[in-house]
């Protein structure tokens, strides 16, 4: 009996992958471009080679994609998985910037600020409780960017091999990211300490750009430190995922 | 097999399938279905994330290319990986031995329900 409809073309079966591949986009919107044009990249190569594989034993074109969809596992799968991993690189790329933005404030502080410029103690009036903040501050704020990053570079090291599901290198990863965070925070309010309680003697031109810069190198770092907590949050949450499914094969 | 039976030894596998030479991540996948003859099955799609994974963790190195006018991620081993692969046969024979040992050995007469 003839088939009331022609079979399905090449191109039809084609346009059964690249809705596949739409639909693991969609669930990957939160990743930034390259990385989701690598992905699709990677799996178009793989699913056109197993699709070429089912043809080659006979398979009609829609059928060998079918086939080729079904044993790459479903676009939620495939996300899940995807995105744990890219989270991961997020959250270790945004940790290298935290610890440049470390570096940055550091050399700021110490070359700019205090050897260049000089700590205007004297400047402060005592005895007051402003002078003892300003000086409290001015010690904490040569030890907080030390701290911070140490925790960025614990987090770079725990999480080099780490996988979502290992809850002591994900926990270890976390710690480190959570220390960078806490110690960027800390070191805004010891910077705006200072900068109150410094008054007028703060405020010469040398002395503002290098605070605008460090406020600037600082509050980038922040943002950056959270989206490294955010991103590892979101790797363990992926995984999760993948294991609801009942596929996690990723390990 | 099924994939929960391989929860574990995946990064042994990717490896060694990775050993002779470089391949992209379907040629992975179809090498490990070779050479289990077709007892290893894998959700494909899951497998990517893994080689990108090992590569995180410098045991893989890749590289694009271009085949057929389509973009292609080409992986291979790192020295690294060369040593990981070895550790991980030294475990499994080791595995394999300790397990072999008290699987197959022959129930003595006399201990049954000592």
């Amino acid at each position: 009996m003839p088939r009331p409809f022609p079979a399905m073309s090449e191109r039809d079966a084609r346009d059964l992958l690249e809705g596949y591949l739409g639909e693991i986009v969609r669930l990957l919107a939160w990743a930034d471009r390259r990385s989701i044009a690598d992905v699709v990249d990677e799996l178009r190569d793989g699913l056109i080679e197993a699709t070429d594989v089912e043809t080659s034993r006979g398979a009609p074109p829609d059928a060998a994609a079918q086939e080729a969809i079904r044993r790459f596992g479903s676009p939620q799968l495939v996300a899940d998985t995807y995105s744990s991993e890219l989270a991961i690189r997020y959250s270790r790329r945004n940790a290298r910037a935290v610890l440049g933005c470390f570096l940055l404030g550091c050399l700021l502080w110490f070359l700019g600020y205090e050897l260049a410029l000089g700590v205007p103690h004297a400047a402060i009036p005592p005895p007051s409780w402003t002078r003892d903040l300003f000086l409290s501050a001015t010690t904490a704020i040569q030890y907080l960017p030390p701290l911070g990053a140490v925790g960025a570079i614990v987090h770079l090291i725990a999480s080099k091999r780490l996988d979502p599901g290992d809850r002591i290198s994900g926990g270890v990863s976390r710690a480190g990211a959570r220390l960078s965070v806490t110690a960027l925070l800390a070191q805004l309010i010891v910077m705006a300490a200072i900068l109150t309680t410094g008054g007028p003697a703060l405020w010469t031109p040398g002395r503002t750009a290098i605070t605008v810069l460090l406020v600037i190198a600082q509050t980038c770092a922040l943002a950056m430190s959270i989206k490294v907590a955010t991103h590892l949050r979101l790797a363990t949450h992926r995984i999760s995922c993948a294991y609801e499914a009942g596929s996690d094969v990723t390990r | 097999m099924r994939a929960e039976a391989l929860k574990g030894h995946l990064d042994g596998l990717l490896l060694a399938a990775l050993e002779g030479q470089p391949r992209h991540g379907y040629a992975v996948i179809q090498e490990l279905h070779a050479r289990s003859s077709g007892a290893v099955e894998l959700p494909t799609g899951t497998v990517y994330p893994a080689l990108h994974r090992l590569e995180r963790a410098g045991l893989l190195g890749s590289d694009w290319t271009r085949s057929g006018g389509r973009r292609r991620r080409v992986y291979f081993l790192t020295s690294a990986g060369r040593r990981a692969l070895g550790t991980e046969r030294d475990r499994w024979a080791e595995f394999v031995n300790v397990l072999g040992g008290v699987l197959n050995a022959p129930t003595l007469p006399g201990h049954v329900g000592a």
